[in-house]
């Protein structure tokens, strides 16, 4: 990202929107790469006791605050309604902020958005090869996808990736009532109600030692998949 | 299957639908008062003619009326988790959208934020 010349476009008619839990070791060097394409960074900070808003705030990004910890659905809202609140922000992408998306990903996502033939881009981290998992982690992400595209009725290769992008119009329809992590479902359910034309983009997903230990449990898909099916 | 069968998964489905859908506050809150005077009846009767319940339980097909007490328990205790599941999640969905006013008006600057203001001197 440090190659790229002072010039590069800086995707103004674009919001990155990232929500932020405990992210203090890593959200500064995030803000950072997304300095050098991305000019209108909102970052979710939703609740961190670390600091990580401060971080991101004297790192250059604009920090919306949740006074209490409410899960990362409820920070993607939270930072998709700051955006809209800007009249000039056409495109918005969501973005980790652990460090694992990649800020190349995301301007492709936007300039594919720009070409003006579909409304939603998913990144997509089974569409090439680039992105490592462990065995098991695989299977759970491929029982997602399966439950995601069961239940929304779109045919999408990957569920619950951070990585999107969609139109203004589309962020205007999205209003996700699952705080936590069911919101990935949500998402797409959401998409597919509201039936925009979408792609998907292969992304890669750089699994660290820090976004490892720092992610979710396996576990958690048990509390996603009851959330999904209770509420 | 036995009457006391069939007659406890009435109840529990009953006991489900209300729990799942009745969810305008009226009348759920009317359907709860309603079961505690019913259940509040069915106490005091049990204690001044305590072979009453043995006898109920007797018709539909159960031995004792201890047996069928625990049965109705069971049943009550499944409604109240729910609904008490469903309560915890209004609460969580109100005070989220409480919170992203606050934090989106702090953002625009429409409400000052004290710990910042003095961060920022």
């Amino acid at each position: 990202m440090s190659e790229k010349p002072a010039s590069a476009p800086l995707n103004l008619d674009a919001a990155i929107v990232v929500p932020v839990y405990r992210e203090a070791t890593v959200i500064g060097s995030v803000i950072n790469e997304l300095k050098a394409s991305f000019a209108n960074i909102f970052v979710v900070d939703d609740g961190s006791p670390d600091g990580s808003g401060d971080i991101a705030r004297q790192h250059g990004a604009r920090v919306i605050v949740h006074p209490l910890n409410f899960g990362q659905g409820a920070a993607l809202q939270t930072g998709i309604e700051a955006a809209l609140a800007d009249p000039t922000i056409k495109y918005i992408v969501t973005f980790d902020g652990d460090g694992q998306h990649s800020v190349a990903d995301s301007v492709a996502m936007v300039d594919r958005l720009r070409a003006g033939d579909v409304d939603v881009v998913f990144g997509s981290r089974f569409l090439d090869e680039r992105t490592e998992l462990t065995a098991a982690k695989r299977l759970v992400l491929r029982a997602a996808v399966g439950y995601t595209n069961m239940t929304t009725g779109l045919k999408l290769t990957d569920a619950h990736n951070g990585l999107r992008a969609f139109t203004r119009e589309v962020a205007q329809h999205i209003d996700l009532k699952h705080d936590g992590m069911a919101h990935a479902t949500e998402i797409v359910q959401q998409i597919s109600d509201g039936n925009y034309r979408f792609v998907e983009l292969p992304v890669h997903i750089l699994y660290t030692d820090y976004s490892r230990a720092k992610g979710q449990s396996l576990w958690n898909s048990i509390n996603i998949l009851f959330d999904l099916i209770v509420r | 299957m036995r009457l006391a069968q069939f007659v406890l998964l009435v109840i529990i489905f009953v006991a489900l639908w209300f729990a799942l859908h009745h969810r305008s506050r009226t009348e759920a809150r009317a359907f709860r008062r309603i079961a505690f005077f019913l259940l509040l009846g069915i106490v005091i009767a049990s204690v001044l003619f305590p072979g009453m319940l043995t006898r109920i339980a007797h018709v539909v097909g159960i031995g004792r009326g201890a047996d069928l007490v625990i049965y109705l328990t069971a049943i009550g205790l499944l409604y109240v988790s729910i609904s008490v599941y469903l309560k915890f999640g209004d609460m969580d969905r109100r005070i989220t959208l409480l919170a992203r006013q606050i934090a989106l008006m702090e953002d625009s600057g429409a409400i000052s934020h004290p710990d910042r203001t003095s961060e920022s001197k």
